[in-house]
């Protein structure tokens, strides 16, 4: 045979795919010609055969199997062909050669487009030199290209399995052992061994494509043939209709050999894998809005039908622009993160930008990312301070508008596109003149959503400016909204309603607590009083007294220390409120501490001294009585871990079926005391952590043995067991110790705002309406440890009273002209 | 073609990785040890995983990766798994139909010989037949992004679509060997019955897509309007403003009017591709449904020649099949006499 061991280059031509004819031509033909008429076998460079006949003339190499070798190896239509024997060749793909022309033929073909299949293009050679990008391809080149690196039908990585007893065996020797060692050596020795078994085991039939929830930046294979359907009015309502049948004549090609049995995976592709491909594929579909995606990905959370309902509605009709007015505590931050969490599954939202009230960025970025798995960067995170264009750089970002509309990062905001906006409490955007209004009005964005439970304040142009800033023209313009729907002489009564209420109806949804019947059941809180007895007293004022003498000036010299001094002061005084047995560990720790003067250190020493020495505990004796003063299930709250440990071993001592769950626990312990709680156990005791996430809706009773500073824990502590699918009444009892700073928060909470009858949400707007910016429990703080006698600290409190009594009047105002206003406009279903 | 029973994510990254040569063991509640074969762990960044399937044992466990809806494991997972089952092979599980009693009244009733006495049986046999069933993965973008499969089956045998079999072989329990041995019936090329699926799984998106191009079409003109009718108006009441300023502010004017319109160009051709409505297919997998048909040789007399044509009895459909005709490829009821001996449709004759 002569030339032997010399290549020579054979030619998939474009107008013949599917033919299963392969050109031979010059040294090709010289090879072949005494082989003319006679069977052949081809093998890749991945070691699979085919069986093909050279044609009589000698100038073609004839067999579908064979085209669909070259093309599995596809790169230019060109294959370089060495003989290895006297009836078998070796082939591989190679570029196109530098002195190729197209020839006349094939440029007559291209511009006719006959001897060519109406669904399969023409394959274009690549230009000279130019190689196929083996690395991840950007997925725009045709369909089996796409795949990194993986012919069509060869083992795509990670599709390549081990001899099922072999490779099973070898891995589980590997895990028993010392993995990362083991793993190098075993390894070494079959690599082998299972390059010959991926040969001849599992060749699935890889290809690119639109699997999985691809963002906006996806770019798939692009399309082979393209069809127009169009209505022609204009209206750009054409429906581009793209095939890649490139791409799908892998299958077909697979479906081929192994229906001729060349395949060697001709047995392979049983009913299993079959239903693993099915399983992959529902979870790679992104179906029509009447499925949410998001459902199955939120936790801790179970959204409500109306939210359900808000969220598609938003999504399907709004087209993602959305006024969301739901009265408060109906939970509109569950129904952004829904919408929020959807778009981004369907890849239809990137670069999120949330824009919320400072003293609810990090409640947004825990909810966020605890209910929806959603991480945002907050702006005040140092990763975002210390990025030279943060705006840009990061997808999701939290910020509040204040930080959004300063100069300092006002271009950056602006110079970035935004998928989604969503502005929180947007109440803040009513007036169009504010700098905060200019700036979400000025940010590039595809969908926006405004939460807030009272747009309306003053005039019912502060509606028209918030609907403006999502659909510019849905009301027209401000003078002519006014001119149309606002009666003269009153800014707050609207008219020609039914128009406005179908404009209205296209951009906001209000759910309100009547309709949804959210929770029924009521929350009826009770103080329970209680005296300290001499010895507890005392311990307690001679820690108020140290707190207080340290509080402003510290107890070192440096100025450094005065944050954390601050925080452990404040901490001693609320463990103390708690227990002594939850105090104890902080002083001990802090006599022990060097980091303290010598005289502070002592002054630890005897107070833990005293705090051991106290003989009786009148809270916990309060809450034993209590307890046996009733027959429900009652569930105890405390709010520190010493306090827990003490109230589980004494309730215990007393004859209590005891269930206890606190953040140390996993997960499984966890379920396991809930278990017994819900069986069992009379009593569950709880720290704040321990229970989130749950529902302890089959109990109705709950005791705050200790009163968090934070309300919004006390909120949620409640939250816990009035909740949907609460039947009964919830009772609330707080135990609560004459002279200490939880008496003074219970007193201004529930005296003064009532706060265990307002629903869920509501102390959060009245607390938001505080002229004080601080957090509540640093407010309390500074007034507890400034007071300079008992007449002072009344003042101190009287006056935060007097400022959360008007904060909530105000609020209630607002909320009960929106309720009026909103109401009137609020669309029929 | 087939159920796919319920599954968590769990199950299903579970029965990949095993499929994959992974070995998974349980590491506790809601965790599952990996140890991967070579060839996967660069897609997993690793070869030894401690994967968590609940958000609080990921939680206890540092250094497990949760998996969930969304997760990057899940979706390597997911787009990995797409390359096993694109081709499968499935077989009718009982035995060959037997041979029909009736199937001379069956094939009159179903054909018209035209000018031709009742067809009369000559002979009935067996063969295996093979019916595709092409899914395609249909995304439609737009406004929203809709994905969606449908299946189109073709027969292999007469080339025609089925759009019953589907259903119908839902009924049966399709074994993946067959459990009889029979010729095999004439199969046409694949790729022609592939070009018969797109044709038919175009029509199908063209009918998914109707509702949405109706919606899409409706909204943006809806949105056009708008927009239009509030650029016209504020740029009407600049101009009144402008008409009765002077010098500077005269200009400022202009170039308020002169931003409202680029902004107004610009809000029209956002929306306009915001509603631009496109439909991609592709085959996303495909699988063969081996039916054993039976195929009755039917004697025709016209005039005082005896003609054959062949009929296929569908033992899923329990019926008689429609004919085709061999020249157009089209079923039909009605077969007249070619004059060479065979039959065609009437749209032929002539």
């Amino acid at each position: 045979m002569k030339d032997e061991g010399h290549e020579v280059l054979i030619r998939l031509l474009p107008h013949l795919v599917g033919s299963g004819h392969v050109a031979l031509e010059g040294g090709a033909m010289e090879i072949m010609w005494p082989l003319a008429g006679k069977r052949v076998t081809v093998t890749d460079p991945y070691g699979r055969s085919v069986r093909c006949r050279v044609s009589a003339g000698g100038n073609y190499l004839v067999g579908l199997s064979l085209e669909g070798l070259l093309i599995s190896n596809y790169r230019s239509g060109y294959f370089a062909l060495k003989q290895c024997g006297p009836a078998s060749f070796l082939v591989r793909p190679v570029s196109r050669p530098k002195k190729e022309r197209i020839n006349k033929k094939e440029r007559i073909n291209k511009k006719t487009g006959t001897d060519q299949p109406s669904l399969f293009p023409e394959i274009k050679p690549e230009e000279p030199g130019a190689e196929v990008s083996h690395g991840q391809g950007d997925g725009r080149a045709g369909g089996r290209r796409a795949v990194a690196g993986v012919p069509v039908s060869s083992p795509a990585p990670g599709m390549v399995a081990l001899g099922k007893e072999a490779g099973e065996e070898e891995l589980r020797g590997k895990l028993r052992g010392k993995r990362s060692r083991l793993l190098d050596t075993v390894n070494r020795q079959s690599g082998e061994k299972k390059e010959i078994m991926s040969r001849e085991r599992d060749l699935p039939v890889q290809k690119k494509e639109g699997a999985g929830r691809t963002g906006p930046g996806h770019q798939s294979a692009a399309p082979a043939e393209i069809k127009l359907h169009s209505d022609g009015d204009g209206f750009g309502d054409e429906l581009k209709v793209s095939f890649f049948p490139e791409e799908d004549m892998a299958i077909l090609r697979a479906a081929e050999e192994k229906r001729r049995g060349e395949s060697a995976a001709a047995d392979e592709s049983p009913v299993s894998d079959l239903i693993l491909h099915r399983q992959a594929l529902q979870l790679s579909l992104s179906p029509g809005f009447d499925r949410l995606l998001a459902l199955s990905l939120v936790r801790d959370v179970v959204p409500l039908d109306y939210q359900l309902k808000t969220a598609r509605h938003v999504l399907t009709n709004l087209r993602g622009r959305a006024l969301l007015c739901d009265e408060v505590g109906l939970g509109k931050t569950i129904e952004a993160g829904l919408i929020m969490l959807e778009y981004i599954l369907r890849g239809l939202v990137q670069k999120v930008l949330l824009l919320v009230p400072p003293s609810l960025v990090e409640q947004w970025q825990q909810e966020m990312r605890n209910k929806f798995n959603l991480d945002f960067i907050a702006y005040d995170d140092p990763a975002f301070k210390n990025h030279p264009s943060p705006w840009k750089e990061f997808p999701r970002i939290i910020a509040s508008l204040d930080t959004a509309k300063r100069e300092s990062n006002r271009d950056g905001v602006l110079d970035t596109d935004y998928d989604l906006v969503v502005v929180d409490e947007a109440h803040h955007l009513k007036n169009h003149r504010t700098l905060a209004y200019q700036l979400v009005n000025r940010l590039r964005k595809k969908y926006i959503l405004l939460l807030t439970a009272t747009p309306v304040e003053n005039s019912l142009e502060e509606l028209f400016n918030l609907i403006t800033l999502l659909q510019p023209g849905q009301l027209e313009t401000a003078s002519s909204f006014k001119r149309k729907y606002i009666t003269r002489g009153d800014p707050l009564k609207p008219k020609n309603t039914e128009a406005l209420k179908r404009l209205i109806r296209e951009v906001m949804i209000r759910n309100r607590r009547s309709e949804t019947g959210v929770i029924t059941s009521r929350r009826l809180a009770e103080v329970v009083e209680l005296q300290l007895s001499d010895e507890e007293m005392a311990f307690y004022q001679r820690l108020t007294v140290f707190v207080r003498g340290h509080y402003v000036s510290g107890f070192s010299d440096s100025k450094d220390n005065k944050g954390t001094e601050k925080f452990i002061l404040k901490m001693l005084q609320r463990e103390v409120g708690s227990s002594i047995e939850a105090v104890l560990p902080t002083l001990e720790k802090m006599s022990a501490s060097d980091s303290y003067p010598a005289v502070i250190r002592r002054v630890f020493r005897t107070l833990a001294e005293q705090g051991r020495s106290v003989p009786r505990r009148r809270k916990a004796e309060a809450l034993l009585q209590l307890l046996d003063g009733m027959s429900e299930k009652v569930i105890v709250f405390t709010g520190f871990q010493q306090t827990h440990s003490y109230l589980v071993d004494l309730l215990r001592r007393q004859g209590f079926g005891v269930a206890q769950i606190h953040g140390g626990l996993r997960r499984m312990e966890k379920e396991e005391q809930l278990r017994l709680f819900a069986g069992e156990a009379r009593v569950l005791v709880s720290t704040d952590t321990g229970s989130e996430g749950r529902n302890l809706h089959f109990c109705n009773v709950l005791i705050n043995y200790d009163l968090p500073w934070n309300p919004m824990r006390i909120e949620q502590r409640i939250g816990r067991i009035h909740r949907l699918g609460q039947a009964a009444d919830v009772r609330i009892y707080n135990l609560s110790a004459a002279g200490t700073v939880e008496a003074h928060i219970l007193e201004l909470l529930d005296a003064k705002i009532n706060m265990f009858q307002l629903v869920v949400g509501e102390l959060d707007m009245i607390l938001g309406n505080l002229n004080e910016k601080r957090e509540f429990e640093d407010i309390i703080m500074d007034i507890w440890a400034r007071a300079a006698d008992e007449e002072d600290l009344k003042r101190g409190m009287d006056e935060l009273g007097r400022q959360i009594l008007s904060a909530k009047e105000h609020y209630l105002s607002v909320r009960d002209l929106d309720d009026r206003l909103l109401g009137e406009l609020k669309p029929d279903d | 073609m087939i159920k796919v029973p319920e599954f968590s994510p769990e199950d299903f990254v579970t029965a990949y990785l095993r499929r994959a040569g992974a070995l998974v063991e349980k590491a506790g509640f809601a965790l599952r040890e990996v140890l991967l074969p070579d060839e996967l762990a660069p897609h997993f960044k690793g070869s030894h995983l401690m994967l968590a399937f609940d958000h609080e044992a990921a939680s206890e466990m540092p250094g497990s990766v949760y998996v969930t809806y969304g997760s990057q494991l899940l979706d390597a997972s997911v787009r990995l798994a797409l390359g096993y089952g694109r081709y499968t092979d499935l077989y009718w599980p009982g035995d060959p139909p037997s041979a029909q009693k009736q199937i001379d009244r069956q094939v009159n009733e179903t054909v018209e010989f035209v000018q031709c006495r009742p067809a009369k049986q000559v002979v009935q046999r067996a063969l295996d037949h093979v019916f595709y069933a092409f899914v395609f993965r249909c995304t439609f973008r737009s406004f929203e992004k809709t994905e969606d499969t449908f299946t189109v089956v073709v027969d292999g045998h007469s080339g025609c679509v089925q759009p019953e079999f589907e259903e119908m072989w839902k009924k049966v329990v399709p074994v993946e060997f067959p459990g009889y041995k029979l010729p095999s019936a004439e199969v046409r090329p694949l790729e022609e019955l592939y070009r018969t699926a797109c044709r038919e799984a175009e029509n199908v998106a063209l009918r998914q897509a109707a509702d949405l191009r109706r919606s899409a079409r409706s909204a943006l003109r809806r949105e056009l309007a708008r927009i239009a009718g509030y650029y016209e108006e504020t740029i009407r009441e600049i101009e009144k403003k402008m008409a009765a300023a002077e010098g500077e502010k005269k200009d400022r004017f202009g170039k308020q009017i002169e931003a409202a319109k680029a902004d107004w160009k610009r809000r029209e051709k956002d929306a306009a591709q915001r509603y631009q409505l496109e439909a991609e297919l592709r085959l996303d997998h495909l699988v063969a449904c081996h039916l054993p048909c039976l195929h009755a040789k039917m004697e025709v007399q016209h005039r005082d020649r005896f003609l054959h044509q062949v009929v296929v009895y569908n033992p899923l459909y329990a019926r008689v099949e429609v004919p085709v005709c061999p020249r157009c490829s089209r079923p039909t009821r009605r077969l007249v006499p070619d004059g060479s001996g065979g039959f065609i449709c009437p749209g032929h004759k002539g």
